[in-house]
């Protein structure tokens, strides 16, 4: 009889599993290990319920609608400074909500993944970036619904830089200071101390307000 | 700094948005004591829910929400060697939670000493009522 899974099946499922909880999550498996189909179907009820809870965990609903609130009014400014006939036509208040709910998805799943224990300083920006990148290749594959090129570009252009913003003053939760004896909960329901350093916000708040003059002026 | 009236509050709203299945797994690791981690309180939960069947994966979730909730803490205990050198993530009811599961017991309790009591009564009833027996009339 096999003692435990096989090196494949474990790094597989390591992958799978966000990095704050994969190391007690893969010992249960482990130690629950009767047969390679019974760890396989395991693994597959096991890694979704793991990843929701995680999500649900890192997400903040507040700043989350803070953040979707801010990427769709980049995106309507945008249609309304380069192709105005984008908010006449037919489904296109629709059409301008899909990025943002891309990111935001995105964004959810990245902060999940994020992994508490390494800390790097931009970390805040990786999540936007990499949402807006997979909202791009969306983009790309359903034409039907897409956005026309410059909409897209100035509206994920001012999108980021206004999510950005914003997750410098309200970090992901996973990337809060932690105090000892305090639930996750109540950390969710306080705002973040505001230890923002003034010269990291006054970048992307220069170029924001740059942005919005630019097209203001136009 | 929470005050004392801001904490019976919010140990009363806990206690009332304690689900049954919450309830068992706060009750598995009670039972546990030291020696409640996922494994353990999986076992537990599935004995305390006989005959119904439980998924790992749906303690896990319940665990997380537990300690968002504030009702139990964790911590992760050495690597052992049977687990393939990972740790386990030890669970411990808090104060607010043993607090949580104390007056959903004694919900559970009054609104079991209810049942019984009519139900109690309704025996009664059916015990002197004559056996029904189905003659058809002559």
């Amino acid at each position: 009889m096999e003692s435990g899974p096989s090196k494949v099946a474990e790094t597989i499922a390591g992958y799978l599993l966000p990095p704050a909880c994969r190391e007690e999550i893969l010992g249960d498996m482990r130690e629950r290990y009767r047969s390679r189909f019974g760890y396989f179907l395991e693994a597959l009820h096991e890694v979704p319920c793991v990843i929701y809870s995680r999500i649900c965990r890192t997400t903040d609903a507040v700043v989350a609608l803070m953040e979707a609130a801010s990427m769709y009014t980049a995106f309507v400014i945008a249609a309304k400074c380069v192709d105005v006939t984008l908010l006449s036509a037919q489904s296109g208040f629709a059409r301008l909500a899909i990025p943002p709910m891309v990111v935001l998805a995105v964004m959810s799943v990245a902060d999940a993944y994020s992994d508490p224990q390494r800390r790097r300083p931009l970390r805040p920006l990786f999540a936007p970036t990499l949402g807006f990148a997979v909202a791009y290749f969306e983009q790309l594959m359903y034409r039907q619904w897409s956005l026309p090129m410059s909409v897209f570009a100035w509206g994920s252009g001012t999108g980021l830089l206004l999510v950005s913003t914003l997750r410098l003053i309200f970090p992901p939760i996973a990337d809060r200071p932690q105090a000892a004896n305090v639930p996750a909960f109540w950390q969710k329901l306080e705002l973040a101390t505001l230890s923002l350093n003034p010269r990291s916000a006054l970048v992307p708040c220069g170029i924001l307000l740059a942005v919005l003059l630019y097209l203001l002026v136009r | 700094m929470l005050g004392s009236t801001d904490l019976s509050y919010n140990v009363g709203d806990m206690s009332e948005s304690l689900g049954q299945f919450e309830q068992i797994i706060l009750t598995a690791i009670l039972s546990l004591r030291d020696k409640a981690y996922g494994v353990t309180i999986h076992e537990k939960a599935v004995q305390l829910a006989a005959p119904k069947s439980i998924s790992p994966g749906a303690v896990y979730v319940t665990l997380d929400r537990l300690e968002d909730k504030g009702l139990i803490s964790s911590w992760l205990s050495d690597p052992t060697p049977e687990r393939g050198g990972r740790s386990k993530r030890f669970y411990r009811l808090e104060a607010l939670g043993e607090r949580a599961l104390e007056e959903s017991a004694a919900t559970a309790k009054r609104v079991w000493d209810t049942v019984a009591e009519i139900w109690g009564h309704l025996a009664d009833e059916v015990r002197r009522r004559p056996k029904w027996s189905p003659v058809r009339p002559k």
